[in-house]
């Protein structure tokens, strides 16, 4: 906002109020498509997206369970289906997409080791979706 | 439209509170993206870590073949 933007639209699972009115809250669980359809149908127009959602979990490998959690609902398919949902409004603007990932995305750091799998694959997305929308879109 | 990928290095926010190692503050992290954005960086490392470190690692992780590996979308499959 010290850049000057006119509309900030913060996604949180919890709507908290913030002092500047340039700060709409919408709510929006990242890991859940209808609420990310109801949030993209009261943004009216947006020029940078900021994938920032992420969860860090503690493990071993030895349960899939953490593994499917960041790739599947936090990381992976979290950054694709917002991603996807905010395109229209996007390639109107002509805009930027920023997903947030990690250096664990090349070495991973074997204390959250399915959080490092996950941030390899969002950041193979960035450079998937940066060749697919780079012309004219 | 353009897409950058953020690769940070530990931030000072309640995701990493229970490791105790040197973290980057959330608004210098914030103010690096930005920057990154505004120039055009494709690939954002915005904090001292992720400079040294991740910076290096990716280019031995071939970011340099970036280029010539998505130059083979041109080339076509082959039919049995």
């Amino acid at each position: 906002m010290s850049r000057g933007a006119k509309r900030v639209y913060a996604g949180m699972r919890r709507p908290v109020a913030h002092p500047d009115a340039r700060v709409t809250p919408l709510t929006m669980d990242v890991t859940d498509s209808a609420q990310i359809q109801e949030a993209v149908e009261k943004v009216e127009s947006v020029d940078i997206l900021i994938n920032n959602a992420g969860l860090a979990l503690y493990d071993d490998l030895t349960d899939p369970g953490p593994l499917e959690q960041q790739t599947r609902r936090q990381s992976l398919l979290a950054q694709y289906g917002v991603t996807r949902a905010f395109l229209p409004l996007l390639t109107r603007a002509r805009g930027a997409i920023v997903n947030v990932g990690s250096v664990t995305a090349f070495a991973s750091l074997p204390l959250i080791p399915a959080y490092s799998i996950s941030k390899a694959a969002v950041f193979s997305l960035s450079q998937s979706l940066r060749a697919l929308l780079a012309d004219g879109a | 439209m353009t897409v950058h990928a953020v690769l940070a290095g530990p931030v000072d926010t309640e995701m990493s509170r229970d490791l105790d190692i040197p973290k980057a503050s959330p608004e210098s992290v914030a103010r690096a993206i930005f920057d990154g954005v505004e120039i055009g960086d494709e690939d954002i490392f915005p904090d001292p870590m992720a400079q040294v470190h991740g910076a290096e690692l990716a280019q031995r992780c071939g970011q340099g073949a970036r280029a010539s590996v998505a130059a083979l979308v041109d080339a076509q499959p082959v039919k049995p």
